[in-house]
């Protein structure tokens, strides 16, 4: 009996390392050196290009995901969420050439947002838009904010897309996938 | 968890939204994933050390005896 209480302990203390090595992504800020077509050019008179994110893919995961519109209920202080897509915060910029954040949010399931945490600098997202669009973007920064830091949502300045995920033990964080525009085909 | 099928529940929330903007925002979408491992794991350790308790108090009272 002391050797089964042994193993158990061992065996449950082992399950939740992993749990939390598997939730936890690796927070960096990476500079990248290779300019991009971004609003950086703001010289140059760039056409705006924009649409509403109706799928996202990051092949570099194997990520291939559906992306629904996502609407935040004051009242209840919730978002719209499903166990098999993702979703994009319409209070947010849509993907575009130009300036803002377009932010996308899904759970930590494992044919949604788990992936995530194998990320790493400079992989490329696609998201195709409902225009037919389809905006390029590179990883270069990982954050992990509370929940009630909702600065993210407020971000202005160059476009970028930013995807959300819990993360922690008990999912009491927030992690942030920042990514910077590079084209749009 | 909230589903996303709830058409009403997306109407609603489309309004609220609306009035509100980003600056309302209170909180970050709660975007959890399975707790299964977590629960399964702490149940493992919660029954071991109730055996191990138990080994070690058996053992106790049969030396006590």
């Amino acid at each position: 009996m002391p050797i089964l209480g042994m193993a158990l302990v061992a065996a449950g203390i082992l399950g939740l390392f992993l749990h939390i090595q598997k939730t936890t992504p690796i927070v960096f800020d990476y500079v990248n050196d290779t300019p991009v077509n971004a609003a950086q050019t703001s010289s140059e008179e760039i056409e705006y290009v924009s649409g509403k994110p109706v799928n996202i893919s990051i092949p570099s995961i194997g990520m291939n995901l559906e992306v629904k519109p996502g609407y935040y209920n004051a009242a209840s202080q919730s978002w719209t969420l499903s166990e098999t897509a993702a979703h994009y915060a319409t209070i947010t910029k849509p993907a575009n050439n130009k300036e803002g954040n377009t932010f996308i949010y899904g759970h930590n399931l494992p044919k949604v947002f788990e992936p995530l945490s194998n990320l790493k600098a400079g992989d490329i997202a696609y998201i195709g838009t409902d225009n037919g669009k389809t905006f390029k973007y590179r990883l270069n920064r990982v954050t992990v904010a509370s929940p009630s830091d909702t600065a993210v949502l407020r971000y202005s300045g160059s476009p970028v897309l930013t995807i959300q995920t819990c993360s922690g033990a008990w999912y009491e964080k927030r992690s942030l996938f920042w990514f910077e525009y590079v084209e749009v085909t | 968890m909230s589903n996303g099928s709830n058409e009403t529940g997306q109407v609603l929330g489309a309004a609220t939204t609306t009035l509100a903007g980003a600056a309302g925002v209170a909180v970050l979408p709660n975007t959890a994933g399975s707790t299964l491992l977590q629960f399964m794991s702490i149940a493992a350790i919660i029954l071991g050390s109730a055996l191990l308790i138990t080994a070690v108090v058996r053992k106790y009272a049969k030396h006590v005896n």
